[in-house]
């Protein structure tokens, strides 16, 4: 109760002297954090701080979710934003000219600025100040989720910058869909899809051939693939290899997975198949998304890779309707082959480091305790909440099961922009939080419930991973800037002729591992991977 | 006097310099107030900031700034880098074809085309297709793009259609790397050959009528006074223009390859700024884009330099 | 000579040769091939901006609108800050034209004059700059401590003239003015001010538009400068709106894991056109300036000064 008084006194305190909160379109006072940690400190205080201001974002210190944090706080920002469009200059620039701010809240900072700036100091060890007493949410998040903890942890075993994590599955499983009404006319059940690449090849066969968007007109493209091989990778995963490129095996030992030679002659088969029967389109190479979103919208494709099908097809109608027609549209499942059981590769773990750092001149100011309690807020449910959807009450409620309903904004504008504009950061940057594993599937629209569910059905069991997101030295990027970059050429460029039928797969072996083993150093690229692999295992 | 003169020699060249100095200054103080604008501006707005470029010799470190950063070991480190990869001279030669065909192909066109539009009779149509042929030169390398990969579309594309039509096979242009260089350079030529024919159009307008009528009274075709008369007036932009662009032999940009590059067009399509952009994805390094950029400039100078004395010799033209 | 040019007087200048009504055959034909090959991809820029993505990637559309929408134009236009940044943008550019002709025109008629001690230093100092430069850090710091960051000299000065404009410039005055009408000034006892003023000006009008112009679009064009040096966003220019409104349009297409996926998906849709309706926004008032420019283009100016 006293705890309450104090809270709702700073809260009129503040309100009273801060001019920016005031401006706020919305009533703060309705919308109050209760949380045993607050308020941080009884005096008001003034941190510096510093962030990249996304186009869809209105100004950050008239958002409500740093209204609500001051009043719960009592710790007010001088906030500088950088805008998205040529971030990496304006915070080089910064850095460079001493400008910099103590705190660095969805900056973006990559991995090599992490041990570039941390190597002159800008950038402070926050290691001491995870713990159990001061950040209990954060330290408890680091030690259930390990592979998160090696992906932060810098070379010289320090943590500089915390992250975020989605850790549904659905963020870092690559998912294809099915065209609901396509199955409907070929009278193709959910439990009848294919689990087989030659399943998926006759299913994808009909598809061209029994005109099943009715249309007259044989312009069905059975599997849609854009921007180079697309998500074709993912069904190496059917022969039994996570990736042509590097990958960690059951072992812990790094492979190079175009050394192998059966799956890779086996996977490139199935791929010149689906290119010479007309299954993907002729000019998968140059396609974009844009494209894909355009035929999708003439009901022109078959199966497609994409978060959601409502980002692949068209539906006239109602929301409603168009939410029952993606749910309608099943995920097809795992697959495997002749050579494997069905395999997911998958690249990591839904984790974006850099989102929150803490500068020398945050230390030179004493503040560095109260900024990482500040941020440990938001490893909370409550936090990680609050900073992606804002209060309860604006774009969502909760209904009686505890899940969220979206609130349409009534002035017309998408609740992206409602939630970018006004409410918080967290959109379209990654900043640090949390995301519980059911936090995604708590939604009443019926595609998000399906997406979810499928996930944990069709694909966790599963998952394979290709290699934990590594942390290397500056030297080590260096090197492998040079290696990986000429093998990335050679690999996009042979395969694809492969594919096309410029190159023969029987000579495989000429074709591939001669120039492999001779022209690039692979050996040397597994060698820093492996070396940046034993740190990680180490770390976590 | 003269004997004076003969001891006073040796001392008095220093005084004389300085003499000379002041008598330039006296006499020609005008002309330099003229330059003063632009000689503050090369100053302090270009070699004010020179400095920035000793961090290609540099491991440039973003807060100890340009001279507190150290040297790089070995000095031409980022240079080596560059020609560490297998694809180094690969995409050298690619630049080299994109950009000395784009300069043979795509330098007389914009002239040719003042010419041409200079002979038309109808001011108003002349007004109009100059606007025309003008405005391709705003429309963005993304649409542009966008633009050729839909026109030269294996299903869909106008240009297979036709092909279709007249019953040929279709073609798949962007799939073929020696075609590379030739979409590259001819959509760039379209785009920006009304645009560059501009200067031209007011060199013409230059052209003294007198001229002209003169040629006109000796009995002078219109093939003849454009070979005679006009040709002359716009020969010494196009000379400039021709050593001006030997500098950017090297500099072929990288947005529009970038856009129009795909697995199978690589081997001619991958260029210096591609790869350099490429790199930075994997490893976001200052040092090594500026060493990359500096070598390039060298080689630009040195060209124009070799390209200003050939000319020199051949015409009357000549940057100093 | 004389009676010959005297046959040709009577014949001239109506009466063409059969050679000139050939050569002026085949000059047209290629103005008309020029012309339909230019125009073809700008019909289609435009009616791309205005028909559903969906008949533009399928081919449906090839020249005229198909399905006719404007929600690309509907998208910019509900961004108020479009016109401020046309206003901004407009005023930069004039601007930038008469801090650039001030500084491009009379450097590059005092690099005519042949005798001018220290000539051929300054062109080849000034041409060094062509081909090195400090790069964007050692640009910011020079700007800032100028004082110009946040305000419109930050972009306008450190653009105020190239080299390579200038040796056009002074190529131009070389090959179009005759030298004899600039002695014949001094002579007359004009000082240099006054033969660059009422001799050489007068007779450049044509490459003081192009110049005009190299330099407006120059500026119209430019984002990078603005994006580094402005802060406030009443100083943002047209070009960086427009940027911020392709960057929300993509943003959309890898945004995915939202409550209202339904809406996001709907602007996938629209994102590709919005791309051809920004461009055009963008371009239109740089073609309907050009006509202003190409009036200085006329042949006959010299002969009148020369009379005159």
């Amino acid at each position: 109760m006293k705890k309450l008084f104090v809270l709702l006194l700073a809260c009129v305190m503040l309100l009273g002297s801060l001019g920016a909160v005031a401006e706020s379109k919305y009533d703060l006072s309705q919308f109050v954090i209760t949380y045993e940690d607050f308020p941080l400190t009884t005096e008001p205080k003034t941190i510096s701080l510093m962030g990249i201001k996304h186009p869809i974002h209105g100004d950050w210190d008239k958002m409500v979710f740093f209204g609500m944090m001051e009043n719960a706080t009592g710790i007010h920002f001088d906030i500088t934003t950088i805008p998205l469009d040529g971030y990496a200059e304006q915070l080089n620039l910064a850095i460079n000219t001493e400008s910099y701010s103590e705190v660095l809240l969805g900056c973006m900072i990559n991995n090599n600025q992490i041990v570039d700036w941390s190597s002159q100091g800008v950038l402070i060890p926050l290691n001491d100040y995870i713990t159990e007493e001061l950040t209990p949410n954060l330290y408890a998040f680091l030690e259930m989720y390990p592979e998160v903890k090696g992906a932060v942890t810098a070379p010289d075993g320090k943590i500089y910058a915390l992250p975020q994590l989605n850790s549904a599955p659905i963020a870092y499983l690559s998912p294809w869909w099915v065209n609901g009404d396509y199955l409907k006319a070929l009278n193709v059940k959910d439990e009848e899809l294919p689990t087989t690449i030659d399943g998926l090849l006759a299913l994808a066969r009909r598809i061209r051939d029994e005109d099943p968007n009715g249309n007259g007109k044989a312009d069905e493209i059975p599997i849609s693939v854009y921007d180079n091989l697309g998500g074709l990778n993912i069904w190496l995963g059917a022969f039994g290899l996570p990736s042509a490129g590097a990958y960690v095996d059951d072992d812990g030992k790094m492979q190079f997975g175009m050394f192998n030679v059966e799956k890779m002659t086996a996977w490139l088969s199935f791929m010149k198949t689906l290119y010479d029967e007309n299954l993907i389109p002729k000019d998968f190479l140059t396609m974009t998304q844009s494209d894909q979103s355009a035929l999708g919208a003439e009901n022109r494709i078959g199966i497609a890779m994409q978060a959601i099908p409502g980002n692949i097809w068209y539906h006239d109608g109602t929301s409603e309707e168009k939410d029952a027609f993606f749910a309608s549209c099943p995920m097809l499942p795992v697959l495997g082959s002749d050579l494997s059981a069905p395999m997911l590769p998958h690249g990591g773990y839904g984790i974006s480091t850099g989102t929150f750092a803490l500068t020398d001149k945050c230390e030179e100011n004493g503040n560095v305790e109260l900024m990482m309690r500040w941020a440990d807020f938001l490893y909370s449910v409550e936090g990680s909440y609050l900073i992606h959807y804002g209060p309860e009450g604006v774009i969502y409620e909760e209904d009686a099961d505890g899940n969220r309903v979206t609130i349409f904004p009534s002035d017309g504008r998408s609740t992206e922009e409602v939630r970018g504009g006004d409410l918080t950061p967290d959109c379209g940057i990654p900043m640090p939080k949390y995301v519980r594993p059911d936090t995604e599937g708590r939604s009443t629209e019926l595609q998000q419930v399906a997406r979810t569910r499928q996930a944990d059905e069709k694909q966790v069991p599963y998952k394979r991973l290709i290699m934990p997101a590594l942390f290397f030295t500056e030297a080590e990027t260096t090197e492998l800037a040079t290696i990986e970059t000429d093998l990335g050429t050679f690999m996009d460029s042979v395969l694809a002729k492969f594919v096309v039928g410029e190159l023969d797969i029987a000579n495989y072996e000429a074709e591939v591992i001669t120039p492999l083993t001779t022209n690039f150093k692979i050996d040397r690229m597994l060698e820093i991977n492996q070396e940046a692999y034993d740190r990680y295992a180490a770390a976590i | 006097m003269t004997s004076l003169n003969t001891t006073v020699t040796r001392p008095g060249r220093k005084k004389s310099l300085f003499a000379r100095f002041s008598h330039a200054v006296y006499k020609y103080w005008p002309y330099y107030m003229m330059l003063l604008p632009a000689i503050a501006y090369f100053v302090i707005f270009c070699y004010g900031p020179m400095y920035g470029v000793q961090i290609a010799f540099k491991d440039f470190k973003i807060k100890r700034g340009f001279g507190g950063s150290p040297w790089a070991d070995p000095l031409f480190k980022y240079f080596y880098q560059f020609f560490e990869s297998y694809y180094a001279w690969n995409i050298v030669r690619n630049t080299l074809v994109l950009s000395i065909y784009g300069l043979v192909a795509g330098f007389p066109v914009p002239a040719i085309l003042a010419l041409s539009m200079d002979e038309m009779r109808r001011q108003r149509t002349k007004k109009v297709v100059q606007t025309i042929t003008y405005a391709p030169n705003f429309i963005s390398t993304v649409v542009i793009c966008g633009m050729i990969l839909s026109f030269t579309n294996q299903t869909t594309g106008i240009i297979n259609n036709m092909i279709v039509a007249l019953g040929g096979e279709p073609v798949a242009f962007m799939y073929k790397e020696g075609l590379f260089p030739h979409i590259y350079v001819w959509t760039g030529i379209w785009q920006s050959m009304g645009w560059s024919s501009v200067i031209y159009f007011a060199a013409l307008s230059g052209i003294d009528p007198q001229l002209l009528e003169a040629s006109t009274l000796d009995g002078a075709s219109r093939w003849q006074k454009i070979l005679h008369v006009k040709i002359p007036a716009i020969l010494p932009i196009i000379v400039i223009q021709l050593i001006l662009s030997a500098g950017s032999l090297l500099n072929v940009g990288y947005e529009k390859v970038y856009l129009l590059q795909n697995s199978l067009n690589l081997n001619t399509s991958e260029v210096i700024s591609t790869y350099v952009y490429k790199r930075g994805m994997v490893d976001a390094q200052y040092s090594f884009s500026t060493a990359v950029g500096l070598a390039q400039s060298l080689v630009s100078f040195v060209m124009v330099f070799l390209v200003n004395a050939i000319a020199g010799r051949l015409s009357e033209t000549s940057l100093w | 000579m004389v009676t010959s040019s005297g046959t040709v007087k009577k014949r001239s200048p109506i009466a063409q040769t059969a050679g000139d009504r050939i050569f002026g055959f085949f000059n047209g034909v290629f103005i008309v091939l020029i012309t339909v090959l230019t125009l073809y991809p700008l019909i289609y820029v435009l009616s791309a901006s205005i028909s559903s993505p969906s008949a533009v990637v399928s081919g449906r559309m090839w020249l005229w609108p198909v399905d006719l929408t404007w929600e690309g134009y509907d998208r910019i236009m509900q961004n108020q800050e479009i016109w401020l940044g046309y206003r901004n943008t407009i005023l930069y550019v004039v601007i930038q034209i008469a801090v650039s002709l001030l500084t491009t025109l009379p450097a590059a008629y005092a690099l005519t004059i042949k005798p001018l001690p220290g000539r051929k230093v300054l062109v080849f100092l000034f041409s060094v700059t062509m081909f090195f430069s400090g790069g964007m850090i050692p640009l910011y710091v020079i700007n800032r401590n100028l004082g110009l960051v946040n305000t419109l000299w930050a972009v306008v000065l450190p653009s105020a003239t190239s080299m390579w404009y200038i040796i056009l410039t002074r190529t131009f005055y070389q090959s179009t003015i005759p030298l004899e009408l600039e002695e014949a000034s001094q002579i007359d006892g004009c000082s240099p001010f006054g033969t660059f003023l009422r001799v050489v000006m007068p007779l450049s009008g044509a490459i003081i538009a192009v110049m005009a112009l190299y330099f407006g679009v120059g500026r119209w064009n430019s984002y990078f400068g603005e994006m580094i040096f402005f802060r406030d966003r009443n100083l943002y220019s047209l070009q960086l709106f427009l940027r911020e409104i392709l960057i929300i349009a993509q943003f959309s297409e890898e945004n995915t894991s939202n409550a209202d996926a339904i809406t996001m998906a709907e602007q996938i849709r629209i994102s590709s056109i919005i791309k051809y309706a920004t461009m055009i926004v963008a371009t239109i008032p740089l073609i309907a300036a050009y006509p202003f420019i190409q009036r200085y283009f006329v042949k006959g100016v010299l002969i009148g000064s020369i009379k005159g």
